[in-house]
């Protein structure tokens, strides 16, 4: 008795119908995987509810926050600034100084409180910038830039509304919310 | 007896076949199950999220209902649950706290219907909104709610 065992050819298309069966579900499988992936991970951070990474929901509280502490700015004549003046009120004097020829640095002190408000109302992993715009018939101009560092190449999240009107000319504050570098994935 | 030995060829000839389709329905069941399984949790989450939105919207209606315009950190601090009786019906578990961040830091309020944590789906929601202290200082405050399923 012999234990030969036959082969023939006509297997083989049996074995590659199988083959393409077992290509469509690994297509179908990822297909599914992309989909499930895209449901799942937020677009941008700006799809994230939390107000505290959210320029928009931040600047108005900002804007009407009080300094929580005196300062004084040193200007020809120091000029003292109450605990309970609004950081409004602050970027709108200073931006009608700056405008009348104030240097900027003189406002070192006070800058820095204003970023500190910033910084503390903000999410611990976002770097805040303030920025105030000067709108004139000839173009727009920074006027000052208050933060840390200047904003890296990255997404930058950001909301603008006008400062209190103090005469002709139009400034606007644009609040930035930088992300800091983080892992994918790992949500805010 | 008689060995069929077409059909012992014909088995080994099939089992790469087998081996093939097995795989496929396999992966085809697994990816189905995993990606609905995910989905369930992320629409629990969802409507965790969109209760706890809901919670902080009812707590800032009955502050400015109970306070007006002008809350200040005093009247906050001083808020009891019974701020939240209409709103507090909710189905699952949950939490909300009130913390002053500026000028200083403080934990002004906390509610809840239960104070073990749940460990099933969980969402939250906060907002930032300014109180009224002292003569005319103005600080920022937090609002956070957790909102959990049973």
């Amino acid at each position: 008795m012999s234990a030969r065992c036959s082969f023939n050819d006509r297997g083989q298309l049996a074995l590659m119908d199988a083959m393409v069966f077992f290509a469509v579900a690994i297509l179908i499988s990822s297909l599914q995987l992309c989909m499930y992936r895209v449901e799942a991970v937020p677009d941008d951070v700006n799809a994230n509810p939390a107000s505290r990474c959210n320029p928009e929901s931040i600047l108005p509280v900002f804007l009407k926050a009080s300094l929580g502490a005196r300062c004084v700015v040193q200007l020809d004549r120091p000029l003292d600034v109450p605990a309970h003046t609004t950081v409004s009120e602050c970027l709108a004097a200073e931006a009608t100084a700056v405008l009348r020829g104030e240097p900027v640095d003189s406002f070192d002190s006070l800058n820095s409180m204003i970023l500190g408000i910033a910084t503390n109302i903000s999410h611990p992993l976002m770097t805040p910038h303030v920025i105030l715009h000067l709108h004139t018939i000839v173009g727009d101009a920074v006027i000052l830039r208050i933060e840390r560092s200047p904003p890296g190449s990255g997404d930058i999240l950001s909301a603008c509304c006008d400062l209190p009107e103090d005469g002709i000319q139009r400034v606007t504050i644009s609040f930035q919310l930088e992300p800091a570098f983080l892992p994918e994935g790992f949500g805010i | 007896m008689r060995d069929d030995h077409l059909g012992i060829g014909g088995f080994f000839e099939d089992l790469p076949v087998l081996l093939f389709v097995l795989t496929g329905t396999l992966l085809l069941i697994g990816t189905n199950v995993w990606v609905m399984e995910g989905r369930g949790v992320l629409e629990a989450v969802s409507s965790c999220e969109q209760q706890a939105e809901d919670l902080v919207g009812t707590f800032m209606l009955a502050l400015s209902n109970k306070c007006g315009a002008d809350a200040t950190v005093e009247s906050v601090r001083f808020v009891n649950s019974s701020l939240l009786d209409n709103g507090s019906t909710w189905p699952g578990v949950w939490a909300i706290s009130v913390s002053v961040i500026h000028p200083w830091q403080e934990l002004l309020l906390s509610l809840g219907n239960q104070t073990e944590p749940t460990g099933a789906d969980a969402g939250w929601h906060n907002r930032l909104f300014n109180l009224r202290y002292g003569v005319s200082g103005s600080a920022v405050a937090e609002v956070v709610a957790y909102v959990g399923s049973l």
